[in-house]
């Protein structure tokens, strides 16, 4: 596979949702979450969809990893229409991580049965067979890979800090050996001094596995800097897309404009 | 205008005792924007509510301190005469306006009660709807004749925030404490309510305390700034100074770690890009290391961090910092 190849490829994508009404729930009108979006995103990208809330970024997010089906448009993994892949075939190509790392990993399993429930789901649906010592063993290797230390799983979630819960979700994520992870605000939720962490650990990830991402962000200067191409969401639709450097320094949607003005930036300005 | 001395605060949390606040002292100046930065757990919120003494008793303790405006400690006021300061001479708003307004008044009414009960006037009169909608100008609401009729779920969060700043600014107030007061909305309307914060400072003449997590908005509004870690003060300095040469590691440290808008752009793939991040995590306050509370995540560490809690010192001119290899 060569790495300018298009991996995914989403083409006239749509999302409505009904306004429903009356006893029968008729339908009076449309919610255009996502209207009509098309992008490619390449072997090895990082992919940013920036908008503010309600522009439909996290919908498009839940459309490619199929927890919602679209109203209209077609999305392909590589020549296939993710359609007609069977669920487990999907989660083995695409996975995604959450915004909010409290919500997303049940309160009431240890983080080895978190982490390797998936393992287990990933031979399964490879075929291979593994006894018990070597799925605890692949579950040690996971989460070291992420920076957590291996004997914690007998523990339980709120034993741990936001950013460790972000790295186990990130570890349950690597175990199903996907080549394009969906992270959905993955660092909105954490301290500066973690965000940074978790930010370095997504592009080691990429150098170390070859990973691309598609990364849904609100924060333009993590975007910036973390990203290879940006598509700018407004509305359902997407107003400017290119390169990170051509939409930050030659935006030309005047959405685009005033979303970057608007970015706090950490040099001072204020009246002396 | 505003005098913190050596305050600190306590928690019981589970028969755990939380140091939130260890011995912190500040001077709001008048006509200044104070911005308080940290992580969550810092204690600036718990800051924020002790100057107002709205820390719920069953929980937490103020244990010493004493904060000071215009010559009378707050924390030792009766209450009627602490009911007319807070919210009268020092207003407050919040992160979340959804949560602090009433969902079955409609605006106008929520505006009018805050405004009367100041003002020690007769709620719900005509010429109350009149001041009501000046105040509604003043904080550039659009159409507040139409705004007044309406309930707090049909407006927009920054609309919402503005009705907050509204009423915080009904008793005409001296001291404005803004605890994140942006974090719940999205970037532009953050932009339209920081300008306003900044352009009320000026017009009213308010000294405003703003607590943040943000450098950024720090940078854009704040004239002097404090850093707070595990509930002390690490760093004290005027904005572009402690932008330009920060002198605590745990400053430099979070500054090194966002990702600027300067930093290097979209490398060409393959080429490996990193932020500078501080390692470890936020120490559990019920259990906080010994000597400088920053010591087990800092990269200068020596041994003589680690017996004994750094002094603040002045290192430069109105540049004090809490860490004995500075300067």
């Amino acid at each position: 596979m060569r790495d300018d190849e298009i991996m995914l490829s989403v083409r006239n994508l749509k999302k409505y949702f009904p306004v429903e009404r009356g006893i029968f729930r008729r339908a009076v009108d449309y919610i255009r979450a996502v209207d009509d979006i098309s992008f490619e995103i390449r072997r090895g990208e990082i992919f940013a969809l920036v908008g503010e809330s309600g522009c439909g970024k996290t919908t498009t997010a839940k459309l490619i990893v199929r927890l919602i089906q679209p109203t209209g448009g077609v999305i392909f993994f590589y020549d296939k229409d993710i359609s007609l892949l069977g669920r487990k075939d999907l989660a083995r190509k695409v996975q995604i991580i959450f915004q909010d790392p409290f919500a997303s990993l049940n309160p009431r399993l240890t983080i080895g049965t978190i982490v390797g429930e998936a393992v287990e789901c990933r031979l399964e649906a490879t075929g291979e067979k593994l006894k018990h010592g070597e799925i605890k063993e692949k579950t040690m290797e996971l989460l070291s890979r992420v920076g957590l230390p291996v004997n914690i799983l007998n523990e339980y979630p709120h034993q741990f800090s936001g950013g460790q819960r972000q790295r186990i979700g990130i570890a349950r994520a690597l175990a199903m050996e996907p080549e394009l992870i969906v992270a959905d605000e993955p660092v909105s939720s954490l301290d500066i001094s973690i965000q940074a962490q978790i930010l370095n650990l997504l592009l080691e990830l990429r150098d170390s596995m070859g990973l691309s991402y598609l990364l849904i962000a609100h924060d333009l200067n993590i975007v910036r800097y973390l990203s290879d191409r940006v598509a700018v969401m407004y509305q359902g639709k997407i107003v400017e897309m290119g390169s990170v450097k051509k939409v930050y320094d030659e935006a030309e949607h005047p959405y685009t404009k005033r979303l970057i003005e608007a970015i706090p930036v950490p040099e001072p300005t204020a009246a002396e | 205008m505003l005098k913190i001395k050596d305050l600190s605060v306590d928690f019981y949390k589970g028969g755990k005792r939380i140091q939130a606040l260890r011995n912190v002292s500040l001077n709001l100046k008048r006509n200044e924007i104070l911005g308080i930065v940290g992580e969550s757990g810092c204690g600036k919120s718990t800051l924020a509510l002790s100057v107002l003494k709205l820390i719920p008793e069953r929980e937490g303790k103020i244990l010493s301190g004493e904060v000071l405006f215009k010559e009378e400690d707050l924390l030792k006021l009766s209450d009627e005469r602490l009911l007319e300061i807070r919210g009268g001479k020092i207003s407050i708003i919040f992160q979340d306006p959804f949560t602090s307004l009433n969902p079955v008044f409609r605006i106008g009414k929520q505006i009018s009660e805050s405004f009367a009960l100041h003002r020690k006037e007769e709620p719900f009169t005509s010429r109350m709807d009149e001041e009501v909608i000046r105040l509604l100008e003043l904080v550039k609401m659009p159409r507040p004749e139409d705004v007044i009729w309406s309930y707090p779920h049909q407006l927009s969060g920054g609309m919402q925030q503005r009705v907050m700043i509204a009423m915080a600014l009904s008793s005409n107030p001296e001291i404005l404490i803004a605890d994140e007061p942006t974090t719940a909305l999205d970037v532009t309307v953050q932009k339209e309510i920081l300008d306003l914060l900044t352009e009320l400072q000026k017009k009213l003449g308010l000294s405003i305390l703003l607590i943040t997590h943000d450098f950024g908005i720090v940078a854009q509004v704040c004239q002097r700034v404090l850093v707070m870690y595990a509930g002390i003060i690490v760093e004290e300095a005027f904005t572009h100074e402690i932008f330009r040469k920060p002198l605590h590691p745990y400053t430099r440290g979070l500054l090194e770690s966002l990702p600027s808008r300067k930093g290097p752009v979209s490398s060409p793939r393959g080429e490996k890009r990193r932020l500078k991040a501080i390692p470890g995590q936020v120490p559990d306050p019920s259990n906080l290391p010994s000597g400088c509370k920053f010591h087990p995540r800092c990269p200068m560490v020596i041994d003589g961090c680690k017996p004994e809690e750094p002094v603040l010192r002045e290192i430069a001119i109105n540049h004090w910092v809490r860490c004995i290899r500075a300067g």
